[in-house]
């Protein structure tokens, strides 16, 4: 299956301490830290034995935010098509490389698995309108880590993850931005 | 770097809003991002320092320039947005939100900005009555445009090495292939006598759909559910 075509607008909008410090306690309850943004450059990957970028930009979170794969309680991930889920959880470490579709299969990505993955939806359900998509990922996370998923809500998230991939070059994408959050509740 | 905390998010149903102007998206998105601060939404939304706009498209629809400047000139002349708010353009193809967001994070993490905005709009579905432009060929250009075939020359061997023949046209996406032929060379790397990928295939594909359904933001339930309108008055 891929993504279906289709508009929309997403946003965030982000502060510092200080500003959150002088905001009500209902607001500064809801805000969401930042643990990590980091962006990678693609290259001409010819090899498909090799990593890919979304590798490369999640190790720069993990490192950034001080937190390991294992230490994510929810993630949203760039499944254009549905094989893109596979590929990432390789990629970001939730499992190893080539047990990616073993991994889903056995239902680890799924809402009661050990890492929900697209709680969204994903790409290929709630669609992907390409500007707009990677802020969707965030609002989705925020939603989730804010415990206001309702019947998606991923008991006890704390921890999630983003990655948004971006363009081709190559065997890989031509950029990817993997974003880290943390809930406050 | 100082830390930084994401204060408000909003998300604007997906799917066929072919008849609003990226203006009325930018006043619906902002409306959205308002109402995450109660009655005090208006007055937060003018405190904004800098905003990052992600878009990809909009030349298609004659703005190819100053896009985010021209998409929130209303909100900034209603006053909803601050007078000379400074707007920075984002294009990283699919990674454009993510890339807008760390834009307005760094300013916070720097200390340029104590409220930074990061915004995505994007209207795939072109004018119905004419346009220059085909949907297709706009997601070229989001491939290597500055090298003559070597992509192509790339996924017509790759697609060669698992059986399979590249093709290429005005009516079909070039990624969806990219994205089909790098899941069969990853079948093929990992391939296992029972084909480990088919059976994992149809496992996700049933899984999303269930999940869509939860989702009131998604484009498959807005499809859905405008079939089910248009059964409905059949």
């Amino acid at each position: 299956m891929c993504s279906p075509i289709g508009d929309g607008a997403a946003g965030a909008i982000v502060c510092s301490e200080d500003w959150l410090a002088g905001q009500s306690k209902s607001l500064r309850e809801r805000a969401v830290k930042v643990r990590a943004t980091a962006v990678a450059g693609g290259k001409y990957q010819l090899r498909s034995d090799e990593v890919t970028v979304s590798y490369a930009a999640a190790r720069k979170a993990y490192s950034q935010a001080g937190l390991t794969p294992q230490q994510i309680d929810v993630a949203e991930v760039h499944d254009a098509t549905s094989f893109g889920e596979i590929l990432q959880v390789e990629m970001l470490g939730f499992c190893s490389p080539g047990q990616g579709g073993a991994f889903v299969a056995d239902g680890a990505t799924g809402p009661n698995g050990t890492i929900p993955i697209n709680t969204s939806g994903g790409l290929v359900s709630k669609g992907h309108p390409i500007g707009a998509t990677g802020l969707s990922m965030v609002y989705e996370l925020c939603t989730q880590l804010r415990g206001e998923a309702g019947v998606r809500q991923v008991d006890g998230a704390r921890i999630g993850l983003a990655e948004n991939g971006g363009g081709v070059v190559g065997l890989e994408e031509a950029t990817c931005a993997v974003t880290i959050l943390e809930g406050m509740r | 770097m100082r830390d930084v905390y994401i204060v408000g998010v909003a998300c604007t149903p997906f799917g066929n809003h072919v008849e609003k102007s990226f203006r009325a998206l930018a006043q619906d998105v902002v409306g959205l991002l308002e109402l995450e601060y109660g009655e005090n939404g208006g007055a937060v939304a003018t405190e904004i320092d800098t905003l990052w706009f992600g878009n990809c498209f909009m030349h298609a629809w004659g703005q190819a320039n100053v896009r985010g400047q021209m998409t929130f000139l209303d909100l900034v002349e209603e006053e909803r947005l601050p007078s000379r708010l400074p707007v920075t353009n984002v294009e990283a193809a699919c990674a454009t939100g993510s890339v807008a967001l760390h834009g307005a994070v760094n300013d916070i993490r720097s200390g340029q900005a104590e409220l930074s905005a990061s915004i995505g709009i994007e209207k795939l579905l072109l004018p119905r009555n004419g346009s220059d432009h085909n949907i297709f060929d706009l997601f070229l250009g989001c491939a290597d445009n500055l090298s003559d075939d070597r992509l192509v020359d790339l996924y017509r061997s790759s697609a060669r090495t698992v059986g399979r023949e590249l093709v290429i046209g005005h009516d079909r996406s070039l990624f969806m292939d990219t994205y089909a032929i790098q899941a069969m060379l990853h079948m093929k790397r990992f391939a296992r006598p029972s084909n480990r990928l088919r059976p994992d295939r149809s496992r996700i594909i049933t899984m999303e759909p269930r999940i869509r359904w939860l989702n009131t933001n998604s484009r498959q339930r807005s499809m859905m559910c405008s079939a089910i309108a248009r059964s409905r008055t059949h």
